[in-house]
C-alpha cells in the first residue's frame, strides 16, 4: 500500500498498526497486554478534547509528536493512580507506597512506554506504506486533560480543519492497569 | 443565574447574574471583558494567535479560534448591547506550556497567544486589569458577571 492518501486509508493503516502495538509492550512488561478494538473518529482539532475526553478530569498524559509523512501526535493517558502503579512496577519497586506524585525515574519509565508504543506503531506504518514518521522525544504532564492537549490540538489547527483520531484501551493483566492510547493524524481528504 | 460554558474557539457575552465558564485552559487564553456600569461581560476562548501564519481560514463554528477575531466579536457584541468602550476592562488567563520538550519553535504557543491578545487589547484601547498567564499548569475559570470577579482553579 502506498502512503495513505485518504482518511479511510489512514484509518486502516493506523488501526492495524495500533492493534499490533500491544506485543512489544507485553514483552517489556512481562504481562498480558490486550487492546480493545480501535475506534476512529474525524473531528475538528478544537473538538478533540471537548468530544473525546472529559476535559476537566486529571490524567497523566505522555505525548509524542509525529512529523513528516504522518503529522500529528500520539497520547497515552493514565488515571493518576494507574500511572503511579505502572511507574512503580516499571521502576522495580514492588512495595506499596503513598502516592506523592511521580519521581523522575518513574516519569522516565512511563515515557519509555510511549517510545515503545510509538516505535511499534510507526514501524508498522512504515512497513505497510513506506511512510516516514520521525517522532519527538516524549514528554509527560499530569493535569486536566484538556489543558494538556490544548497546544497539540492548536498546532494541528494551524495546518488543517479536520483530524483523524484513533483510540484504543490497553489492559495490562495481572497488574490490572488500563490506559488509553489516542493517535491523532492530520486529515488527508 | 445560568452558567454558560465557553469552549475552545468560542465566545459568549451575557449580563448579571450569569457566570461564564471555561474549563481546562492550557495554551489557550481566556480573555474576559467587563463593563462595570452595565454589568455586562464577555469571554473569548482563544486558541491561536493569528491566522497570518497558517494555511487555514477561520471557521464559523470557531469564531474565537484566533485572538483578533475573538476579541473583535466580543467587543462588537458588548457595544451592541449598550456598553461603551471606555467602560470595558479586560482580565486574561491561560497561555501555559504543558509539554516543553515537544516544542519545535523558539517561543511557546501559549506565550504567543498571550502576546497577541495584549496587542489586540492595545489596538482596541481596552485596559488590562490583571492576568494569570504562563507556567506549566492548566486552569479552569469562572467569570461572575454580577461583580466582574474571576475565580481560577489550578493544580498546585
Amino acid at each position: 500500500m502506498p502512503l495513505p492518501k485518504t482518511d479511510l486509508q489512514l484509518d486502516i493503516v493506523l488501526s492495524e498498526a495500533i492493534a499490533q502495538s500491544s506485543k512489544p509492550l507485553s514483552i517489556l512488561l512481562h504481562q498480558n497486554v490486550s487492546a480493545t478494538a480501535v475506534k476512529s473518529v474525524k473531528l475538528a482539532p478544537w473538538e478533540l478534547t471537548e468530544k473525546l475526553l472529559p476535559g476537566e478530569k486529571v490524567y497523566t498524559v505522555v505525548a509524542i509528536k509525529t512529523l513528516s509523512d504522518v503529522k500529528g501526535f500520539m497520547l497515552i493517558l493514565f488515571t493518576e493512580d494507574q500511572a503511579q502503579k505502572l511507574a512503580t512496577y516499571l521502576a522495580g519497586k514492588f512495595e506499596t507506597k503513598l502516592v506523592t506524585g511521580l519521581s523522575d525515574l518513574e516519569k522516565s519509565a512511563l515515557k519509555e512506554i510511549a517510545n515503545i508504543l510509538s516505535g511499534a506503531i510507526l514501524s508498522q506504518i512504515s512497513v505497510s506504506t513506506n511512510a516516514s514518521a520521525p517522532v519527538t522525544i516524549p514528554d509527560l504532564s499530569t493535569d486536566m486533560v484538556k489543558a494538556a492537549l490544548d497546544e497539540l490540538c492548536a498546532e494541528v489547527a494551524t495546518r488543517t480543519t479536520r483530524a483523524t483520531a484513533c483510540i484504543t484501551d490497553f489492559n495490562i493483566t495481572p497488574l490490572n492497569i488500563s490506559a488509553t492510547l489516542i493517535f491523532v493524524a492530520e486529515s488527508r481528504d | 443565574m445560568s452558567e454558560i460554558q465557553v469552549k475552545t474557539g468560542q465566545w459568549s457575552v451575557s449580563k448579571d447574574p450569569d457566570v461564564l465558564v471555561s474549563l481546562g485552559i492550557g495554551s489557550c487564553v481566556a480573555v474576559c471583558f467587563y463593563d462595570n456600569k452595565n454589568k455586562i461581560g464577555g469571554l473569548a476562548h482563544i486558541m491561536l494567535p493569528s491566522h497570518q501564519n497558517t494555511n487555514v481560514a477561520p471557521l464559523p463554528e470557531a469564531e474565537a479560534q484566533y485572538a483578533g477575531d475573538g476579541i473583535d466579536a466580543v467587543l462588537a457584541k458588548m457595544l451592541l448591547m449598550g456598553c461603551e468602550i471606555q467602560n470595558i476592562k479586560a482580565k486574561i488567563a491561560g497561555g501555559s506550556e504543558m509539554f516543553s520538550n515537544l516544542r519545535l519553535s523558539p517561543q511557546s504557543l501559549g506565550s504567543q497567544n498571550v502576546m497577541s491578545v495584549k496587542t489586540e487589547l492595545s489596538k482596541h484601547r481596552v485596559a488590562l486589569l490583571s492576568e494569570d498567564t504562563g507556567g506549566h499548569v492548566g486552569r479552569s475559570l469562572w467569570f461572575y458577571l454580577d461583580s466582574g470577579e474571576i475565580e481560577i482553579k489550578k493544580r498546585m
